[in-house]
């Protein structure tokens, strides 16, 4: 069964209508990968599953519940993480208050599971255990991304939301990067990566591409990957 | 010696309501990275609160009622002002808390009228005489008062919620993204606020007699120079701040003012001193002398 269902989703921002019915379906473990011009909707679409703005029309539902509207603080509870564009991390505050923020759902009734859970992040990426009494903002750009999705983690999601994982950073960092989404999906995490770069559908089971506020293309992303006029179409990136 | 002692000893009483004060334009500013001007207000009215409850109810009791409204107005701030601006620039949002502390000057001097005022104190009488200088015990509260918020509020942002209050200032879209609630932690930090100015300003109200909107005008400027001088984010730089300004007032008045010249042409010269002090940190030192983000 699908983990995440999206029905026909319509969202803006006050009177400007930028998602126009999105339908898809993320099956449980996969790992599916969200391409798109700059304002396509891709961020849009995300924000409004996360609950950062509600709707106006259509229904999602999650492990089968519908969750369309819900808050963020409900929808992290029942297991689905965001790791914001532009990573987004608390500056004045240390790696490890940065990551054990992350868990705050969890505080009270798990910490068990939270000490695991920061294990797993030292893990993917040993660079925050080094660094987990540095402030954040004193970090470089691919330190604060591998914080912000380590701090994703620490709310032991069913389902991760990368916007941008890449954005910004060195080939070498962003295969780095990559090769955690790897990993977490080995981990047995659904995860929907929102990327610009086509690179990322190597790492990912499904493609879907967005245009103009709505999705163009659903596939297994061999077809993008293999023509040039799909990649130019809908990518504006030639062969 | 004697009038050595007597300036330290006053200067650091003196010091320490700027230090309450700016105490709670810290927490302010750390949790919400707003100045807001209304702190002292919070203050006022807590102790108009207590002065009109002091003629049915015993004082200590009118100034635990005076403290809960002062919560009651940090609160009613939040909500009815901070929340609607709250994706508003944060000058803003700075002019609106000037507004609530004028608003709230302009009530009371519509209630009641400008005349000086006075409650009881809690305690009555010298604590202690030391180096021949009388110290009240009212003179001791503050002192007490600011060293209980100061430890208070320092081990506040040593918790998870302290935590969460600083995360929701820095990266408000992360900090909901994790499931705090944004604006719960606003609420909190509101509330707070309103308790820390609520103790500041029944406690020095006891301390003089006062007038409408008199926390404003006489503490509220040399507190912002406190918790500036102090580095703005730091509490311990708030209470230093506090607590240098008290001294070089007091030494400034006791020994600046014994030159006939300084006396017969700087009518409040511990005040000047105070501001030339203010400009020299902004000079040499901007981020302040504890303060570590510009």
């Amino acid at each position: 069964m699908a983990l995440l269902e999206v029905e026909d989703l319509h969202a803006g921002y006050g009177a400007l209508p930028v998602l126009q019915g999105v339908s898809f379906d993320i099956p449980e473990g996969e790992t599916a990968v969200l391409l798109g011009l700059n304002g396509a909707g891709k961020t849009t679409t995300v924000s409004n599953l996360v609950g950062l703005y509600k709707p106006t029309k259509g229904v999602v539902r999650f492990d089968g519940e519908e969750i369309t509207g819900k808050s963020p603080a409900e929808l992290v509870r029942r297991g689905m993480a965001m790791v914001p564009e532009g990573r987004r991390t608390f500056p004045a505050l240390t790696v490890l208050q940065n990551l054990k923020l992350g868990a705050w759902v969890r505080r009270k009734h798990d910490k068990a599971g939270i000490d695991a859970s920061l294990e797993r992040v030292f893990e993917y990426f040993p660079r925050l255990a080094e660094r987990k009494d540095q402030l954040a903002g004193s970090m470089s750009g691919g330190e604060q991304q591998m914080l912000a999705i380590g701090r994703g983690m620490m709310a032991d999601p069913r389902l991760l939301i990368i916007d941008e994982a890449s954005l910004g950073l060195s080939p070498l960092l962003a295969k780095t990067v990559f090769a955690v989404v790897d990993r977490i999906k080995a981990d047995g995490v659904t995860v929907i990566l929102v990327e610009q770069n086509i690179g990322a559908l190597r790492h990912a089971d499904r493609a879907l591409v967005m245009e103009k506020g709505q999705l163009v293309y659903q596939g297994h992303g061999d077809e993008i990957r293999d023509s040039a006029r799909l990649r130019e179409t809908y990518l504006g990136a030639p062969a | 010696m004697q009038q050595f002692m007597s300036a330290l000893l006053l200067g650091l009483i003196g010091g320490a309501p700027f230090a309450l004060l700016g105490l709670g334009l810290v927490l302010v500013y750390r949790g919400s990275r707003v100045f807001n001007f209304a702190q002292g207000e919070f203050g006022t009215v807590s102790a108009f609160t207590a002065y009109l409850l002091s003629f049915r109810l015993p004082i200590g009791i009118s100034m635990l009622i005076g403290i809960g409204v002062g919560v009651l107005m940090g609160l009613l701030t939040e909500r009815l002002v901070v929340q609607p601006l709250f994706n508003a620039p944060k000058v803003t949002l700075l002019v609106a808390t000037a507004a609530v502390a004028t608003g709230s000057i302009a009530l009371q001097l519509a209630i009641g009228d400008a005349a000086l005022r006075s409650y009881p104190p809690l305690i009555e009488g010298n604590a202690f005489e030391p180096f021949n200088v009388p110290i009240r015990w009212q003179q001791l509260l503050v002192v007490l008062a600011l060293a209980g918020v100061a430890i208070a509020l320092y081990l506040f942002f040593k918790t998870a919620l302290g935590t969460a209050v600083l995360a929701a200032a820095q990266e408000p879209v992360a900090t909901d993204l994790v499931g705090i609630g944004t604006r719960k932690m606003s609420a909190l930090v509101w509330g707070l606020a309103g308790l820390v100015g609520g103790i500041t300003g029944v406690i020095v109200a006891a301390l003089q007699p006062f007038t409408p909107g008199y926390v404003t005008s006489d503490f509220l400027i040399f507190a912002f120079v406190a918790a500036v001088v102090g580095g703005m984010t730091s509490m311990p730089g708030a209470v230093l701040g506090g607590l240098v300004l008290g001294l070089v007032q007091s030494f400034s008045a006791s020994y600046l003012a014994d030159i006939r010249w300084i006396s017969d042409n700087i009518p409040a010269v511990g005040e000047v001193t105070v501001f030339i002090l203010l400009i020299a940190v902004l000079a040499f030192r901007p981020t302040g002398l504890l303060g570590k983000e510009a």
